[in-house]
């Protein structure tokens, strides 16, 4: 990603989402309004300072993946596209990923929203994890060419934990907006970890490499973040 | 039967994050099947990951993109595939999903090799980094000759349990070792111990015997 760590500066809560300034870019219309890939990040980062978060709104995503599934419903699914697909784009794109490369996994990425759409359960996750783990595992198989072994709820041996309490399920769509502001909360230094290991799909070792600070440290950090994100939402959990 | 290791936060960590290579993500997704404690974890991690995405910077995309996808949506439609039943059986397994696909079959139907005088083993998947997972079979009271680690060793009980100076590993435990720790596994008597075993550094084992034996057996 070529919005470097050194561009981390504290958080900031004004627009009610934007918990690391200068990696939180968003625009409102992101398909109509962006002016491409050649653009300077200042001029992004300006315009995205001023943009809404109206896509973005959590139980409007779940409410469209609902949709899809039930109705196969396409408005839902080209919106849902267009809050997400230049999000997924980003996110493709580390490591010297081309353009080419990132549209394939983007491609990849809503075809299995489609397809898996009546998978998501928002009593276990909101829409943009559960698209989080699809765009992931599309990164896995495209670019790093290799299958991701995950468990299999079908299975025999596989033990299932015990159904969600109706309280839990109603309290889950405050999840993403309570983990928001929880992300925002840590320290700058947790919140890069975090983010290298998330959007750079690099594991602790190398995050401590590319850091030059001790493994030992980049295990705190993490371990101190989830500690505090989980004191946080796991009443919710 | 209650878990009692897990696998540390950093491994689940990188599991989430899709950073974890294959042969380790085998023994923790395998872990995963077996432990909603963990899947709870990762499910948190991987909120992490959506919140992350939900904030990230924006790349234009393709303006035909949207459109080659509803294309692709229109052909799916008529070609819907017809539903496979899959219906869990009954039968108990020993190899929980994923590891079972990756073995190619349960417990009795592998093809074992030979590991010193009373072991098996049966190497499941290789990384290019070196790291390797592989399923052990080991005779119950029998023991690992002692070793020490060149690097990560992450250990799955699978079935019955083996013990060393850290603790008793039971079916669903996870023991995860580096290279400073040298210890002497053995099968808990009674039954034979099943445990697929994830390392990215050949071990190190203490007896010239046993040194003499790894470039024959290949561990």
């Amino acid at each position: 990603m070529d919005v470097g760590i050194s561009h981390i500066e504290s958080s900031t809560e004004q627009e009610g989402y934007s918990y690391i300034s200068g990696v939180t870019l968003a625009s409102d219309s992101p398909i109509s309004k962006s002016k491409g890939e050649g653009e300077s990040i200042q001029g992004r980062r300006k315009r995205g300072d001023r943009g809404t978060h109206k896509n973005m709104n959590t139980e409007t995503m779940d409410s469209y993946l609902i949709s899809i599934a039930e109705t196969r419903d396409r408005i839902a699914f080209k919106k849902l596209f267009a809050a997400f697909a230049p999000k997924v784009k980003s996110f493709a794109m580390r490591n010297g990923v081309g353009p080419e490369l990132a549209e394939e996994v983007v491609q990849e990425t809503f075809i299995r929203v489609w397809r898996k759409a009546g998978q998501f359960d928002p009593r276990k996750a909101s829409a943009s994890t559960w698209l989080y783990t699809i765009a992931r595992n599309q990164r896995i198989d495209l670019l790093r060419k290799r299958h991701r072994p995950e468990p299999d709820y079908e299975d025999p041996a596989f033990i299932p934990e015990p159904e969600p309490q109706p309280t839990e399920i109603i309290v889950r769509s405050q999840e993403a907006s309570r983990l928001r502001e929880c992300m925002g909360a840590l320290s700058p230094e947790q919140q890069e970890v975090l983010k290298l290991s998330f959007m750079e799909e690099l594991p602790h070792v190398e995050v401590a490499e590319k850091l030059g600070i001790p493994l030992g440290t980049v295990k705190s950090r993490i371990r101190l973040a989830m500690k505090h994100i989980r004191s946080e939402i796991g009443d919710i959990r | 039967m209650t878990i009692i290791h897990h696998p540390n936060e950093e491994t689940l960590l990188d599991y989430a994050s899709g950073a974890l290579g294959e042969a380790w993500s085998v023994a923790v997704a395998t872990h995963l099947a077996v432990c909603p404690e963990c899947r709870k974890k990762v499910s948190e991690l991987e909120a992490v990951g959506g919140s992350l995405l939900g904030v990230s910077k924006e790349v234009r995309v393709d303006s035909s993109a949207l459109d080659n996808i509803l294309e692709r949506l229109d052909q799916e439609e008529e070609e819907r595939p017809v539903a496979v039943d899959c219906s869990p059986t009954s039968q108990q397994t020993c190899l929980p999903n994923p590891l079972r696909e990756y073995a190619g079959g349960d417990i009795d139907s592998l093809k074992w090799r030979r590991l010193g005088p009373s072991a098996h083993q049966l190497v499941i998947c290789s990384d290019q980094d070196g790291s390797v997972a592989r399923l052990l079979r080991i005779p119950a009271g029998k023991p690992v000759p002692e070793h020490g680690h060149g690097g990560q060793e992450m250990t799955l009980v699978l079935r019955g349990a083996f013990e060393d100076h850290l603790g008793v590993y039971q079916r669903g435990d996870v023991q995860t070792v580096d290279s400073t720790v040298t210890h002497k596994p053995f099968a808990v008597p009674g039954e034979e111990c099943i445990c697929l075993a994830v390392t990215n550094a050949p071990l190190r084992f203490s007896s010239l015997a046993a040194r003499f034996l790894q470039p024959v057996v290949g561990i």
